[in-house]
C-alpha cells in the first residue's frame, strides 16, 4: 500500500459553495445491449391514468409520478425500463431489465448526479495542495471520484425497482 | 470505464482501466466483480432471514453450523479484529444495541443479554455459539466484498481498478488515486484526503444514521461495545489499510477508542486520519 496524506493526523473541514458532479456510466443503448445482447427493442407508448399512478405510489412509496416514456419490450420476451429516483441531494437515472415473467434480470445505473460543496473552484484553496499531489491541482475540481464515506442508502433505488415490478403487474404483462 | 449498481444496501461502483483489454474482457470483468459483491450480500445480510448469516444466527447456538467459506472468512477476520482491539470491535454487542434501537430487524431468535463475539467459536470450518446471539458483520462485509471484487479483477488480468462500496474503497494498481472524504457534519462538503495506490480506505461517520429520540437518547450506527452508547462525535475517521475488510473494521476501533494510533492499526500496517469540523 502506498499512501500520501495531504495533512498529518487531523484534517480540518471548511464550508464552501455548492457544485454539481455528474457521472455517466452507460447510455440507454449500451445498457440495453449489456442486458439483452443484440435483441431488438420496441419502445412502448404507455400512459398511466390517475388510479394507476396512485397504485404505483402506494406500492413503492415514491411520491413523484412515474414517467412512462422509456419502456421497451424486448423481442423474445422481457422488458427494459428507464426510470429516475430523486434523493435529497442526488438524482439517479437507472435501468431495470425484467425477464419475461416479470422478475428482475438486472439493475444498472445510467447516470448519477450529486450536489457537492467544496472549495474546489477557489484557487487559494487549491494552492495549499500544490506540491502535495502528483496530480495536476486543477484536477481537484474536474474529477471527483473515489469518495470515502457513506453515501445515502440505495433505498430509493430499491423503491424504484419495486415500482417497476408493480408496473409490470399492473400494465406490462398484459401487453 | 465505470459502472454502478445498487448492492449491499448502497451504491457500488467499479472502475476499470480498459487499456489492453477487449470489450468482452471488460464486460466479463464488470459482470464477475459485481457478482462477487452480490454473493457477499446474499450470504451475509441480516435483513434476509434466509441468508447464510441469518441461518447461523438461528442455528449455531444449538448445533455446530458449517457456513459458506466466505462467511467463515469474514467471521475469522472479525474474531481477529476483536482480539487485536481488546474487544472494541464487537459485531455481536453492536448488533444487540442496534436491535434495541430498531435499527436492525427483530430477528429470529432473542440474543442473550451479555453475549459477545467471544461466545462465537470457530473450529475448522464449523461455527458454534456458546449462547444465543446475533452477529451482524455489516461493519466489515462491505470491505470484504470490495476485497473479493478486487482480487477477482486482479486474477482476470486487470492492472488498474477501483471498487467502491458505499464509501469503502480499494485501489488496485501502482498509480495513485486521489481520495476524497465527506465533511463529518455535512456530507455534501468534500475534502481531498490524500493519494492512494494498492490499498484501501474506509471512513466512518454518523451523518446519515444519527438520530436523537424523544428521551434525548442518541442512536447511531456506531456503537461503543463497552458502554453500549452511541458514538456521536463531531469527527469522522478514515483508515487506510492494505485491504478493505480491515480498513472497515479499524474505523470502528478508532471511533470507539478515539485513538488514531491504536495498536491494531500498527499490527495491520494501517494509518488513521481524523476529520474534525472546525
Amino acid at each position: 500500500m502506498n499512501w500520501r496524506a495531504f495533512a498529518v493526523g487531523t484534517l480540518t473541514a471548511t464550508t464552501a459553495p455548492i457544485m454539481v458532479h455528474a457521472s455517466v456510466f452507460l447510455t440507454v443503448q449500451q445498457a440495453q445491449q449489456q442486458m439483452f445482447g443484440q435483441a431488438t427493442m420496441q419502445q412502448v407508448a404507455l400512459s398511466l391514468n390517475e388510479d394507476q399512478q396512485k397504485h404505483l405510489k402506494k406500492t413503492s412509496g415514491i411520491y413523484h409520478p412515474f414517467k412512462a416514456n422509456q419502456v421497451y419490450k424486448v423481442a423474445g420476451g422481457g422488458w427494459f425500463v428507464v426510470d429516475q429516483v430523486l434523493g435529497k441531494h442526488e438524482m439517479i437515472t437507472y435501468a431495470v431489465g425484467l425477464h419475461a415473467d416479470g422478475s428482475v434480470k438486472q439493475v444498472e445505473i445510467l447516470e448519477y448526479r450529486e450536489t457537492y460543496g467544496g472549495e474546489v473552484r477557489n484557487p487559494n484553496w487549491r494552492n495549499q495542495f500544490v506540491g502535495k499531489t502528483a496530480a495536476d491541482p486543477l484536477k481537484l475540481n474536474k474529477d471527483i471520484k473515489n469518495i470515502s464515506g457513506a453515501t445515502l442508502s440505495s433505498r430509493h433505488l430499491t423503491d424504484g425497482v419495486k415500482r417497476i415490478l408493480a408496473l409490470h403487474q399492473l400494465s406490462l404483462k398484459a401487453l | 470505464m465505470e459502472r454502478a449498481r445498487p448492492i449491499l444496501g448502497t451504491l457500488v461502483t467499479i472502475r476499470l482501466d480498459a487499456v489492453g483489454h477487449s470489450s468482452d474482457q471488460i464486460e466479463r470483468g464488470f459482470t464477475l466483480a459485481f457478482a462477487a459483491v452480490q454473493t457477499v450480500h446474499n450470504l451475509m445480510s441480516v435483513h434476509d432471514p434466509n441468508s447464510d448469516l441469518s441461518q447461523l444466527n438461528l442455528l449455531a447456538a444449538h448445533t455446530p453450523y458449517r457456513p459458506h467459506p466466505w462467511t467463515l472468512a469474514v467471521l475469522r477476520r472479525a474474531k481477529r479484529m476483536h482480539s487485536w482491539s481488546g474487544g472494541l470491535f464487537d459485531p455481536v454487542v453492536a448488533a444487540r444495541q442496534l436491535r434495541a434501537w430498531q435499527m436492525l430487524p427483530p430477528g429470529l431468535s432473542a440474543p442473550t443479554p451479555h453475549s459477545s463475539l467471544q461466545d462465537l467459536l470457530i473450529k475448522g470450518d464449523l461455527v458454534w455459539c456458546r449462547q444465543s446471539l446475533t452477529v451482524d458483520v455489516g461493519g466489515i462485509a462491505k470491505g470484504f466484498a470490495v476485497d473479493m471484487a478486487i482480487l477477482l479483477l486482479r486474477r482476470l488480468g486487470f492492472r488498474r481498478a477501483v471498487v467502491n462500496a458505499g464509501g469503502d474503497l480499494r485501489v488496485l494498481g501502482a498509480r495513485a488515486e486521489l481520495i476524497w472524504v465527506r465533511h463529518p457534519h455535512d456530507p455534501q462538503q468534500l475534502m481531498p484526503l490524500g493519494e492512494l495506490s494498492n490499498g484501501a480506505c474506509a471512513t466512518s461517520g454518523i451523518y446519515y444514521s444519527v438520530q436523537t429520540d424523544s428521551d434525548g437518547i442518541n442512536r447511531s450506527a456506531l456503537v461503543h461495545p463497552h458502554t453500549q452508547q452511541a458514538i456521536c462525535l463531531s469527527h469522522s475517521y478514515s483508515v487506510l489499510a492494505p485491504c478493505a475488510v480491515y480498513a472497515d473494521a479499524l474505523t470502528k476501533v478508532v471511533a470507539a477508542s478515539q485513538n488514531p494510533q491504536h495498536s491494531a492499526l500498527v499490527l495491520l500496517g494501517a494509518v488513521a486520519m481524523m476529520l474534525t469540523s472546525s
